[in-house]
């Protein structure tokens, strides 16, 4: 860390374990719990089991809710990264009079509660006829998303020098060309975190959803609400462990990803 | 909010030949008509329900301004209102005091390995959903849960302490689910700062608590607002948390939203939404007309 080892820093550092402590012991005790042999989610654990990982695969709901959640969050993330990244560079790019205006509306989905949005939306959908479907949840989804994109990629073109792309145009490369070889390539992370957000935003879902899911066609996290509202089993715990464990997967992806130059770009803010 | 301001300046290109107000509209246009196509008739659609007729069973499209009349004059909604923004603004409270250090911990971090760890730990549980994690919460916090029984153990108390299902338990959950929205616009002002400031101050003979309190601490000050004002909207419009751990007992007006919706009584629910949507505008932009100054000085003296 440091090289000061003197106590204000000492106690920083103290400071700093506490709260990553604090992070973590949710997650932790979700992954102690679903192993615990009683109902009722008691500590201490009287010993260990599975059943609740078996139990896991006896609701039909958190089954068809996976593939549902999986398919929903990538077409968001798709919706969402096409059209922020688009709207990103023009907002970067370009000099027109409502540019400030445009981008505090590309912020507006965030601002509206994603509870009003959710009831707002499902009296639109019963009425255009996309209640209940896959193409409803997508389009609801890809909106919370757009935002995050918008931010995170708009952040990345600031950083990323434009002579690069100047010169593909001066050596007669079209602005489509150059947008697709020079531009994209040099924001990858910007556009993989942005991606992520609206990855995570639309999988973990649940006020949107709750008004515009049919019952039995729930996405996972409405599944996992109304089970934790009827039921305080830790069949729960055991879900949200393979839950974890994804997460835990993508992020030691994510970490590989970051290609030594992404990484020490990383490092350097640092020193 | 999110979006750091970009320096005009360097944002701008003005002399390549293909620039045109119709490549503009055909870059932005997409995301704004998406936006405006379902935003736009949607909370129309709730607007009108606002002034219709609740018989009890069923919304009749009736003019009446009996939602409004009722929401105003039932001292309950006073009272949830005042409960909401109390919650909110010790949440707030609690992340900027936990999450200034946490970030400025972070921002000194030099050893590569520590700064991805420290990365993970307080921004993978962005990755983890909300209902996992006020699970973990209530598995700690419960009657017969992990600090009750240590607190046992300890001989610390005779009987269980109630932390959850209340507001205790909601305000330690909504902490959790948003100090890392709080700590990344501070880490990100404060990573910007030029180290050389503070060496220049050291040069002039402050010490590292002058140097902080005068050249760190100001400079830092749009990030710690920004990273204020976000959680403070995320924690007024926060539905899963209170509803997960507030047991019923925690009263905040998008869990009335819901309700109200449940018993099908949409002009309620309608007058909420617009109540909260009012609520939380307002709040940031008297804030926002009150640090003006304190904001300017501090982007004038980085810039």
């Amino acid at each position: 860390m440091s090289d000061r080892r003197d106590w204000p820093t000492v106690i920083l550092w103290g400071f700093l374990g506490l709260v990553g402590v604090y992070m973590l012991a949710p997650l932790l005790f979700v992954i102690v719990d679903s192993f615990n042999p009683s109902t009722y989610g008691i500590f201490p654990l009287t010993g260990a089991t599975v059943r609740w990982y078996a139990n896991v695969f006896q609701v039909p709901e958190f089954r068809s809710g996976l593939w549902i959640s999986l398919i929903v969050a990538f077409g968001a993330t798709t919706v969402a990264i096409t059209l922020g990244t688009l709207a990103a560079y023009g907002l970067t790019r370009y000099r027109f009079r409502e540019r400030e205006l445009v981008r505090s509306f590309l912020l507006l989905p965030i601002m509206v509660p994603a509870i009003v949005f959710g009831a707002a939306l499902f009296l639109l959908y019963i009425r255009i006829g996309l209640y209940g479907t896959i193409t409803g949840l997508i389009l609801g989804h890809a909106l919370l998303g757009l935002p995050f994109v918008v931010s995170v990629v708009t952040a990345s073109l600031l950083t990323f020098a434009r002579e690069y792309e100047e010169a593909a145009m001066d050596l007669g490369a079209n602005p489509v060309r150059t947008f697709l070889t020079v531009t994209i390539p040099a924001i990858r992370p910007g556009l993989t975190v942005g991606a992520l957000f609206a990855f995570v935003t639309s999988f973990d879902q649940v006020e949107v959803s709750l008004f515009i899911t049919r019952p039995r066609y729930n996405t996972l996290p409405i599944a996992m609400f109304n089970y934790e509202q009827n039921y305080q089993d830790p069949t729960l715990a055991a879900i949200s462990t393979v839950l974890i464990g994804f997460t835990v997967i993508l992020v030691l992806v994510a970490v590989s990803l970051l290609r030594t130059q992404e990484y020490r770009r990383l490092i350097e803010r640092h020193q | 909010m999110i979006v750091e301001t970009p320096h005009a300046a360097h944002a701008v290109r003005s002399h390549e030949p293909w620039r045109s107000r119709a490549v503009v509209v055909g870059l932005v246009g997409p995301a704004v008509v998406y936006i405006l196509a379902l935003l736009a008739p949607a909370l129309a659609i709730l607007l009108v329900n606002s002034v219709y007729h609740f018989t009890g069973t069923a919304v009749q499209p009736i003019l009446t301004f009996e939602a409004y009349h009722r929401f105003f004059a039932d001292p309950y909604y006073g009272n949830v209102i005042t409960q909401e923004i109390r919650l909110a603004v010790v949440t707030t409270a609690l992340c900027v005091v936990i999450g200034y250090p946490t970030a400025y911990a972070i921002a000194k971090i030099r050893r590569p390995v520590w700064v991805i760890t420290a990365y993970i730990l307080i921004f993978s549980p962005l990755l983890t959903s909300t209902i996992v994690r006020a699970y973990g919460w209530v598995i700690i916090l419960a009657r017969r849960g992990l600090v009750n029984w240590l607190l046992a153990q300890l001989h610390v108390t005779t009987g269980p302490v109630l932390l959850v299902y209340n507001i205790t338990g909601v305000t330690i959950a909504l902490v959790h689910v948003l100090l890392p929205f709080t700590v990344f616009p501070i880490l990100s002002v404060l990573l910007r700062l030029d180290p050389a400031l503070r060496e220049a101050a050291a040069d002039l003979g402050a010490n590292r608590l002058q140097a902080f309190l005068r050249v760190t601490w100001p400079l830092s000050f749009p990030g710690l607002y920004a990273a204020a004002q976000l959680t403070f909207v995320l924690a007024m419009n926060a539905y899963v948390t209170p509803q997960l751990l507030g047991g019923g007992r925690v009263q905040v007006l998008p869990l009335l939203i819901y309700q109200n919706i449940s018993d099908l009584n949409w002009p309620l629910a309608a007058v909420e939404a617009i109540a909260l949507i009012a609520l939380v505008w307002g709040i940031i932009l008297s804030s926002n007309l009150l640090f003006r100054r304190s904001i300017a000085i501090a982007e004038g003296r980085s810039g």
